[in-house]
């Protein structure tokens, strides 16, 4: 916007009303995108039952990535 | 072909109700299994709990107990059950409470576990281990909040005895008059406390204990395990309606769901893919282990209401985990400045450790092994 200082005060402060508008309806846009991804995530809970027990793997396989990282730095 | 699809929903109709017969059946060993605890700790130590357990005195002591046996038995129903056995036992409750606070810290660590697993993918895995750690960081918080305040007042032992009162007072309404669930647990109960009795007060007493510690362990982890398949449809609903309702609809669902699954490390432990993600952020997980403090109680309620020996200390010390983890969430997420403490030290720590993965390392061990066994150490000297 280069014409800022050519405007008018009534004409800036319509501008500003409708850039906060439109900042609201991106927000809620966003939101509603999140939440539709919730909703996502949330109908595989069966499968993130399954993978969210206490599994000794989870621990095995940690170790050996930082073996293989602390191998790669040396 | 008509009548096989006619049998197949009969057939999992049946395996359904077969698979609640299990989980009351589980749930009734449970409550037999902490009245089993009590007895032989009675029977064992024969009214000298107090010297028994003379290590705990210092709530630095009981504490890291708490914290080390839930971290190892990856419970804390198990040990928050086994710790109201002991009270229904003798053990004196102002002993009880640290252990309970450290069952707490030490639950916090199956989550940790799990997000481990999300360590190949570097974004992936900090926002995984923020979302686990949230709930370390909370719960250590509240220790350092109420364990001092505990040790110069007394404010959980007095609340968790108010409410006990309510059950335990005198007069015909209370649960002294006639309680269902004692009279239909104590058959089995009083059965094997006569089979182990004639082994003599220690060895009989420590075989109950231990066979109640077994019975506990098997129920609750089966129990577990019924549930996650029964209750996985509910939990998604509760979940479905929990989302964009804001934190005490969070906090709402997470106590709801821990409830249906009678377990708080599974309720974490499924907030950490969703949020490995990115679907959920932080702040939108954070409610949701708050509630998952407060669902893990019912467990202990449950366990207390039928015990026999000291059952009003038992019920005292059921009521002061679940009055402890209320206060928690409402003095920690209640106050803005205390709610985001545990918010900035879990993304501060996520991001560290995705940078550093040693680090994350270095934390599992540090926090739930080694700063344990350092203020035992300490306390030792005290």
């Amino acid at each position: 916007m280069s014409n800022l200082q050519v405007l008018s005060t009534e004409r800036l402060n319509k501008l500003i009303d409708e850039t906060q508008l439109t900042l609201q309806e991106l927000k809620q846009e966003v939101i509603r995108r999140e939440h539709i991804q919730q909703s996502h995530e949330i109908k595989d809970l069966d499968h993130h039952m399954t993978s969210a027990e206490f599994n000794l793997n989870s621990i095995k396989n940690f170790i050996s990535y930082l073996l293989e990282e602390s191998k790669k730095h040396k | 072909m008509e009548n096989n699809q006619a049998v197949l929903p009969n057939r999992s109709e049946y395996q359904n109700y077969m698979q609640w017969a299990m989980v009351a059946l589980l749930v009734y060993l449970l409550i037999c299994a902490v009245g089993m605890i009590g007895g032989g700790f009675k029977m064992a130590t024969g009214g000298h709990a107090r010297e028994l357990f003379a290590f705990a005195s210092n709530p630095f002591a009981g504490l890291v107990v708490g914290i080390v046996a839930t971290a190892l038995i990856q419970s804390s129903s198990t040990v928050t059950s086994i710790i109201v056995g002991l009270v229904a036992g003798g053990l004196p409750v102002e002993l009880a409470v640290p252990m309970v606070m450290g069952a707490n810290v030490g639950t916090s660590i199956t989550n940790t576990i799990v997000s481990l697993g999300h360590v190949r993918a570097k974004e992936e895995f900090k926002r995984a281990f923020s979302a686990a750690t949230v709930h370390d960081f909370f719960n250590l918080l509240s220790v350092v909040i109420f364990l001092p305040l505990e040790m110069a007042f007394g404010i959980l032992e007095k609340l968790g005895g108010w409410l006990s009162a309510l059950f335990y007072g005198s007069g015909d309404t209370s649960i002294n008059s006639f309680n269902l669930v004692k009279a239909a647990t104590a058959p089995v109960v009083n059965t094997v406390k006569s089979a182990t009795h004639s082994l003599g007060d220690q060895i009989g007493g420590v075989t109950l204990i231990l066979i109640g510690i077994a019975l506990i362990f098997v129920a609750i982890t089966m129990v577990g395990k019924l549930l996650k398949k029964l209750m996985v449809g509910k939990a998604k609903d509760i979940m479905h309606t929990a989302i964009g309702r804001g934190p005490l609809s969070g906090i709402a669902s997470g106590t709801l769901v821990t409830i249906f699954v009678q377990s708080s490390s599974t309720t974490t432990s499924l907030m950490v893919p969703l949020a490995g993600s990115g679907a959920f952020k932080l702040k939108d997980i954070y409610p949701f282990t708050l509630g998952a403090n407060i669902g893990t109680c019912v467990t202990a309620v449950l366990a207390a209401t039928a015990v026999t020996g000291n059952a009003a200390a038992a019920l005292q010390i059921a009521f002061i985990h679940l009055t402890y983890n209320i206060l928690g969430v409402v003095v920690i997420y209640g106050i803005p400045m205390l709610r985001e403490l545990p918010v900035k030290a879990a993304e501060s720590l996520g991001a560290t450790a995705s940078e550093n993965k040693f680090a994350a390392l270095a934390y599992v061990l540090g926090v739930f092994f080694i700063l344990p066994a350092v203020c035992l150490g300490v306390s030792s000297f005290i």
